[in-house]
């Protein structure tokens, strides 16, 4: 399966001429392989091709992959929709969880994080194209969540992801992203703390191109390294 | 003790012997982790952050028990002394600490994944060494005691000669603060205390 190996380089590539026809460092833009549903030994062998970063979408498949991986074995993210029931195991395995929507699940990540003494980092997820089938947090209240999410001990704000809907042309995702960018100078402007902002995890295989274009700091790509099928 | 087995994160003996010598039995499996920390960190911190990233480390692959890790330095004038590699730094360590007062710190932490629980801890004990003579000193290193040890000494060995003083704990120094660890372990339920009083019939 040389083929994750070709698929990783390419990926990469493509960042890099990304990063660059734009002016920007492309050591500030992280890859993150999407992993769901690909079987360990796929996993492993992306992870010896140079991939640093898992992104795993469901808790339980997760639980079993990353023991059978390793916990060490590379930084794992979670991407998917969180219930807070399975907030404890989220803490437990993920060194980022980027889809903190709620107050709620602010508040229960902190309790779980508290009882290992961990501070996890999250990112705030928005409801960018306010789909009712989509989870995030609802636009205007991104503001109010993201201050009070500084409040919580042990937790670490880190920035804002969105998932725009999936368009054939990746032009019409831009607009979205400039909208996240947007909310996070008006959370800045709200006193937040520039640290708690200094990520963005937007785009995805078919137009992570025009993400880091308007900034984004974390991609998520799945398909461009995994390939469609399994 | 009815409970989950007590993992212990290190290979040190002298931490075994501790919680053997408290009725504690327990599993070694040492954590092989990556011991390089952020510079500039307070000792305290530091013993804290190395002890939760081993506990950690064991605690991911012994789900269903006790984890417990630790970390000790040894400190002379902001300086951390590590574990003398051969002869010549032995002698130096032992004359930097002659006549003088250091710091021993160790953290430990607790932590169990099933249950999602995690404590953790840091004693630091002040050791004052007498001024020691050159044949003192080339004596001491000419044992095997020196060289798998921070600071290049140990207390509970031979070089129970070299300390006039401490201040603070004692086990501590050896390699766990066991005072503060069994309030720990109490604490989190691990060991229960009973009455162990016999009578005398």
């Amino acid at each position: 399966m040389t083929w994750i190996k070709d698929n990783l380089m390419a990926v990469h590539k493509n960042i890099l001429d990304t990063a660059r026809s734009c002016g920007r460092n492309p050591e500030d833009i992280h890859l993150i392989g999407v992993s769901k549903k690909k079987p360990v030994q796929m996993i492993k062998q992306a992870i010896d091709a140079g991939l640093t970063i898992l992104g795993e979408n469901y808790i339980q498949e997760a639980m079993e992959k990353i023991d059978a991986i390793g916990r060490d074995a590379a930084a794992w993210h979670f991407i998917g929709h969180l219930q807070s029931n399975k907030a404890r195991f989220a803490v437990q395995y993920f060194d980022l969880i980027h889809t903190v929507d709620s107050f709620k699940l602010a508040k229960e990540i902190d309790k779980q994080a508290g009882k290992i003494q961990k501070c996890q980092k999250i990112l705030l997820q928005i409801n960018i194209a306010m789909e009712d089938t989509k989870s995030g947090a609802q636009k205007d209240a991104a503001v109010d969540l993201a201050k009070k999410i500084m409040g919580f001990e042990n937790l670490s704000l880190q920035g804002l992801m969105c998932m725009p809907p999936y368009f054939d042309d990746p032009e019409d995702a831009r607009s979205y992203f400039k909208q996240l960018v947007q909310i996070r100078e008006e959370i800045l402007a709200a006193g937040v703390h520039p640290n708690a902002m200094a990520q963005l995890s937007m785009g995805m295989s078919n137009d992570f191109v025009v993400a880091i274009q308007e900034g984004a700091t974390m991609v998520r790509v799945g398909t461009a390294i995994f390939g469609s099928r399994m | 003790m009815d409970t989950d087995k007590l993992v212990l994160a290190s290979r040190s003996p002298r931490r075994k012997e501790l919680l053997e010598q408290m009725g504690l039995a327990v599993e070694i499996i040492p954590a092989d982790v990556d011991e390089t920390e952020k510079p500039g960190q307070q000792p305290l911190a530091l013993v804290k952050a190395l002890s939760q990233k081993k506990t950690r480390h064991i605690m991911q692959l012994q789900k269903n028990a006790w984890v417990l890790g630790a970390d000790t330095i040894v400190v002379k004038d902001g300086q951390t002394l590590g574990k003398p590699e051969n002869r010549e730094q032995a002698i130096h360590m032992l004359g930097l600490l002659s006549g003088r007062a250091h710091a021993v710190y160790t953290g430990y932490s607790v932590g169990h994944f099933v249950r999602s629980q995690m404590k953790t801890h840091a004693v630091a004990t002040q050791v004052v060494f007498k001024t020691l003579t050159r044949q003192e000193i080339l004596w001491y290193t000419g044992t095997q005691e020196p060289y798998d040890k921070a600071g290049g000494y140990a207390i509970q060995g031979l070089g129970a000669f070299l300390v006039k003083e401490i201040h603070g704990s004692y086990s501590n120094v050896v390699g766990l603060p066991v005072c503060e660890l069994i309030q720990t372990l109490a604490a989190l339920e691990v060991i229960q205390f009973k009455d162990s009083h016999h009578d005398m019939d």
